[in-house]
């Protein structure tokens, strides 16, 4: 059924979410695309990072059925093990996903290709003609996918399509710049200015950012900055006051807020890790400690608003 | 973006203390009617049925005890007590019969009754009904095969004998505009016109002289309030309740006898005109219609001239909210379990087009909405109408009502309303001018059409079409373990079962055509009858035929599962040929006892309605237009209508499930089966937009008899501008570019819910829409309860 043209490439898709309302105007389709060059301790989608297909278990799904370790061809579903797969072993195949009858065993990231995945986002066309919403490319970092971001992004384009694209900035300008003339509007995360900081928590250097940030606003592509608000991590006066003094140099005014949540933790056991996030990631940031940001914002002379719509009083 | 404050406007305090009063009230029975009625039969045993149910409405009329509480300005009730429901066992008595003794003590929906009550009813007054309602007529005829089905549960096509006949269009305007005095001038007229001789002049005779006195009984109870009223101000405890009350003695003279002069005298009249209907066909489905629509002129020309604010208007629709609360329906057992919660549905329709197609949305519409967001109560439902050229204005402000928690409105698209009445035949005008009723039925203007008259478990069907006709659950120990039947392929499978369910389906007809004959003869409704078009001038009860258009439907239960039982088997047994039909037959016999695997498989790996998934969506269409082709080719009801398809469910979808085998789609024995129109609860689980897109792949334009498409949504979806504008875009897009019919939602999310079945007493005012119906959601059974908590919360994560 699928149409395959012979150059038809294919990319890495982790999820399609439809009726998507933060990440962009209207009613929008978030691709989140695989694979991520920053592992930021606060990252709230840790299946994305690696840039390879995995397997994901969830326990409390399984009945005990053991189709997986009949059909793993890799020999690595162990079932004393409660972690289940032999990660060592896994070769992320999918064959144990394909025959688990409760989704217990399931696959983390899909091939599409470009046409595929076209149609997909194509079916809510009407909605997002309704509402001035379209299609929004996440994560993971969507450019580290980049010849099948620009041709996807393309493709919309032809398509008629709204586009947006949320990035961490990471990325070859002149890839970057590439993508321009295919997005309606790009989110920009910016985390932390300062550069050990930086590369203490996210686990890479920021100046390819900064500066892509920079561009960005230079050429007048049409960018909105945003800030993943992670208590102490990024939500810290000093840092604050740093994006203010950035934002103020290049000339923004203005910012998004990502407020964090904590619920991604019981992901990683899904994923077989065991290691645990500290306690300050453990729980969600709070509306005092939100509103706190957009204090410490205002203070600067930038208007900070919460991409979620403000806190609301129940 | 801005953050919504969610401020409902609150009710005056006069209002705050009658809303709470009927809260709070029992629920009773009223007698008298019951007694007046019967009585008027044994009494006049040579009369036509006709008049002698004419002579017992105008007795009640007369006799029934009648008071004005405290504070109020709308009077008049439709029984004898504060919160009561009469009784109608001419319809169907066998249920009253044996339960009596339980309404108090039932757990669900109990009605209050005195012990002398009790032995009237059952000495004297029932058993003048044992076996002779016209219920008992229709199952000493049923056959043999047609018996079978309906034990089962695979077709019940009597709700007729139990309300549904209230589902008719109601003209108010006549009341309003000529008053009953107008109407008996109108019968008289032609009674003295129909020329001599032949049985059809005799019958039109009877039909004039009922509706005559049937319309006197309605001004007497108006005139005895109006004495009564003129009374109390003598003793009144204020001087500004006694001139209330002489205003009210003054405006029960006038209406409904007399034409209304203002826009109150017009809510009272429709009210006494209400009150009235109340005395036939137990019409707990009967429409208030287009109410913005005919109080409109009144409204405007006392705006203009200076005797009313949009303020004073809001506090009479407060009232009149309020007040429909007060009338209330018994029904025995099953009747609390299929309509869980709330049996008695009183439609407003509000917006829409004209009979000319030009937007009618008026100042009204946002009175009645904003009295539904702030009354809060049950009744009356209120539907709205929307279409392409509706003001930007009233879609903003039903958005806001929507999505504020409050869960009281529905919302229907006239485009496809509109087409689908003029698809069987009704003049566009007519179709046009369609009202709501029931839960989620539209009537075209000027129809007669009980539209819910038959329901039909698709999920039974296929249980028996795989077990060689018999049920595999019976709970009248019908079920038997028979061979499974063998298909080369999915067309053949698929071919066979249809001709199966054809075969049931005309079977249901054919039992409808007896209980429409039954409604001829021995049911006809002198109190309705005049109110819709096409009667009076033809000399015809409704019954028989009497209004311009007229209609009867069918109503599929179950959809969703159907659907995906046969994707299922499709996928398994045709497509992949991973099991046969018989092991698929076989672990639905068992209810998957020893089969969790391939049901877990089933669940999570066949296709689903409601995830835009085409190998479940084509068979959701191909399922209605083939129902379609078989409605359009049946021969017209007995009351020369059409017949029409409609797809809610009430609570049967839970009531009917739990006598409903294991299906293919994953689901357990006795499990609910999917809600109105929509997917199985909790299966479409990628988000509104596919799930709209799914049931879109249904033309909604040959589903005249109506739709019931439900979704639930967490509040916090809600909690800015942007979600509830994304939400107007949402259904903008469902209905005028997908072409979907109705939608209703449910703005709470799970913790609540749960919360609530922990700490009911907390939560007693949490209303939530069930199918087509609100309903509190803590006097729900655990069954709905749970189904309602199984739905997909929305919430954007």
């Amino acid at each position: 059924m699928d149409v395959h043209p012979e150059n038809d490439m294919t990319g890495l898709v982790l999820d399609i979410q439809r009726y998507s309302l933060d990440d962009g105007p209207g009613i929008r389709t978030t691709v989140f695309l695989k694979g991520c060059p920053l592992s930021c301790r606060w990252c709230q989608n840790p299946e994305s990072i690696s840039p390879a297909p995995e397997i994901g278990f969830r326990a409390e799904r399984c009945i005990g059925c053991r189709t997986c370790q009949k059909a793993c061809p890799a020999d690595a579903i162990m079932f004393d093990n409660a972690d289940r797969i032999d990660r060592g072993r896994c070769t992320a195949c999918g064959a144990c996903a394909e025959g688990c009858p409760s989704r217990a065993m399931f696959a983390v990231g899909k091939r599409y290709s470009i046409s595929k995945l076209l149609e997909e986002v194509k079916r809510d066309a009407a909605f997002y003609e309704e509402s001035g919403g379209g299609v929004t490319l996440s994560g993971g970092e969507p450019t580290l996918q980049f010849d099948f971001t620009l041709a996807f992004l393309k493709a919309c384009k032809e398509a008629g399509l709204n586009t947006a694209i949320e990035t961490n900035g990471l990325a070859a300008s002149d890839n970057l710049r590439k993508l321009l003339p295919y997005l309606d509007r790009i989110y920009f995360d910016l985390k932390i200015i300062n550069s050990v900081e930086h590369q203490r928590l996210t686990g890479a250097d920021n100046r390819q950012i900064l500066e892509n940030a920079r561009m960005l606003v230079e050429c007048r592509a049409p960018v909105d900055f945003r800030l993943p608000v992670v208590p102490s991590m990024t939500a810290n006066k000093a840092n604050i006051s740093e994006i203010g003094v950035f934002l103020k140099k290049v000339g923004v005014r203005e910012i998004g807020l990502c407020p964090y949540h904590e619920n991604w933790v019981t992901k990683l056991s899904w994923l077989g890790r065991r290691d645990s996030p500290p306690a300050e990631l453990q729980k969600p940031l709070t509306s005092e400690e939100l509103l706190s940001v957009i204090d410490m914002f205002s203070q600067e002379g930038i208007n900070a608003r919460s991409v979620e719509g403000e806190i609301a009083a129940r | 973006m801005t953050t919504i404050t969610k401020q409902r406007r609150a009710l005056s305090q006069r209002l705050q203390h009658m809303r709470r009063r009927v809260i709070d009230a029992p629920r009773e029975l009223g007698i008298v009617r019951v007694r007046e009625v019967t009585n008027a039969i044994r009494n006049n045993r040579d009369l036509p049925r006709i008049i002698q149910f004419a002579l017992g409405v105008r007795e009640t009329l007369k006799k029934l005890p009648i008071d004005i509480s405290d504070s109020e300005l709308i009077v008049g009730k439709s029984t004898e007590k504060f919160k009561g429901s009469a009784l109608y066992p001419e319809l169907k008595s066998d249920g009253l019969i044996k339960e009596l003794d339980n309404f108090n003590e039932r757990t669900s929906m109990q009605f209050k009754l005195t012990d002398e009550e009790k032995r009237e009813l059952r000495e004297d007054i029932l058993p003048f009904w044992d076996g002779t309602s016209g219920f008992d007529k229709w199952a000493k005829q049923l056959d043999k095969d047609t018996d079978f089905l309906v034990r089962n549960l695979a077709i019940i096509p009597f709700n007729d004998f139990q309300g549904s006949t209230g589902l008719s269009y109601v003209d108010y305007r006549k009341v309003l505009e000529n008053g009953y005095e107008g109407i008996i001038g109108e019968a008289q007229a032609r009674l003295a016109g129909v020329s001599n001789g032949g049985p059809e002049a005799e019958d039109k005779r009877a039909f004039y002289k009922a509706v005559i006195i049937a319309a006197e009984g309605v001004i007497e109870l108006a005139k005895r309030h109006s004495r009564l009223a003129s009374e109390m101000a003598r003793t009144a405890p204020s001087e500004e309740r006694a001139k209330e009350l002489r205003e009210i003695a003054e405006i029960c003279a006038q209406v409904p006898a007399k034409p209304a002069r203002t826009f109150r005298e017009a809510v009272q009249s429709f009210w006494f005109t209400f009150c009235g209907l109340q005395q036939m066909d137990m019409p707990m489905e009967l429409p208030g219609a287009r109410i913005d629509q005919y109080l409109y002129p009144f409204y405007r020309r006392d705006v203009k001239e200076g005797r009313l604010s949009r303020e004073d208007a809001q506090e009479f629709i407060d009232e009149l909210f309020v007040r429909f609360n007060q009338v209330v329906f018994l029904g025995e057992y099953v009747i609390t379990r299929v309509v869980d919660g709330n049996s008695t549905r009183f439609d407003l329709t509000l917006g829409g087009v004209d009979r000319d197609g030009k937007d009618a949305t008026n100042e009204l519409s946002y009175v009645f909405l904003d009295a539904a967001d702030a009354v809060r109560l049950l009744h009356p439902s209120v539907t709205i109408r929307l279409h392409p050229d509706t003001p930007e204005s009233f879609f903003q402000a039903v958005g806001e009502v929507m999505t504020n928690g409050s869960n009281v409105v529905q919302v229907f698209n006239d485009n496809v309303i509109v087409e689908s009445f003029t698809r069987v035949g009704v003049p566009v005008e007519d179709a046009r001018d369609y009202v709501l009723t029931g839960c989620i039925q539209p009537l075209s203007g000027n129809m007669y059409g009980p539209s819910c008259s038959v329901f039909f478990n698709g999920p039974k069907i296929l249980e028996m079409f795989l077990n060689g006709g018999k049920p595999i659950l019976s709970l009248a120990g019908d079920d038997a373990d028979m061979p499974s039947p063998e298909y080369e392929s999915w067309e053949d499978f698929y071919a066979a079962f249809k001709d199966y369910y054809r075969s049931v389906l005309e079977r249901a007809f054919s039992q409808y055509r007896l209980v429409g004959d039954i409604q001829r003869r021995d049911l006809p409704n002198p109190v309705l009858s005049p109110l819709v078009p096409g009667s009076l001038e033809r000399g015809k009860d409704v019954k028989a035929g009497g209004a311009l258009n007229n209609a009867s439907g069918i109503a599929l239960v179950g959809n969703g599962t159907l659907i995906d039982s046969l994707a299922a088997i499709r996928d398994v047994v045709y497509t992949k040929k991973s099991h046969t039909l018989d092991e698929v037959v076989g672990w639905l016999k068992t209810d998957f006892e020893y089969n969790e695997e391939e049901r877990q498989a089933l669940r999570n790996h066949a296709p689903k309605f409601g995830t835009c998934d085409s190998r479940a969506d084509e068979i959701a269409k191909d399922l209605v237009d083939f129902t379609d082709e078989l409605l359009l080719s049946q021969p017209k009801t007995s009351r020369g209508g059409a017949h029409v398809l409609s797809m809610h469910t009430e609570a049967h979808h839970i009531y009917q499930g739990s006598m409903v085998a294991a299906s293919a789609d994953g689901r357990h024995a006795g499990e609910a089966m999917s809600p109105g129109c929509g997917p199985t609860s909790g299966m479409d689980k990628e988000g509104p937009t596919a799930s709209m897109q799914s049931v879109c792949a249904m033309d909604f334009t040959k589903m005249a008899g109506g739709s019931s498409y439900n979704q639930r949504y967490s509040p916090k979806m809600f909690d800015t501008e942007q979600g509830v504008q994304a939400f107007i875009s949402l259904l903008k897009a469902y209905f005028f570019k997908l072409g979907g019919q109705h939608l209703q939602i449910s703005t709470v999310d799970t913790e609540t819910l749960r919360d609530a079945q922990k700490n009911p007493a907390k939560y007693e005012d949490l209303l939530v829409r069930v199918t087509g119906y609100s309903a509190r959601f803590v006097e729900l059974t655990e069954a709905t309860q749970e189904e309602i908590i199984a739905r997909s919360e929305i919430c954007g994560c």
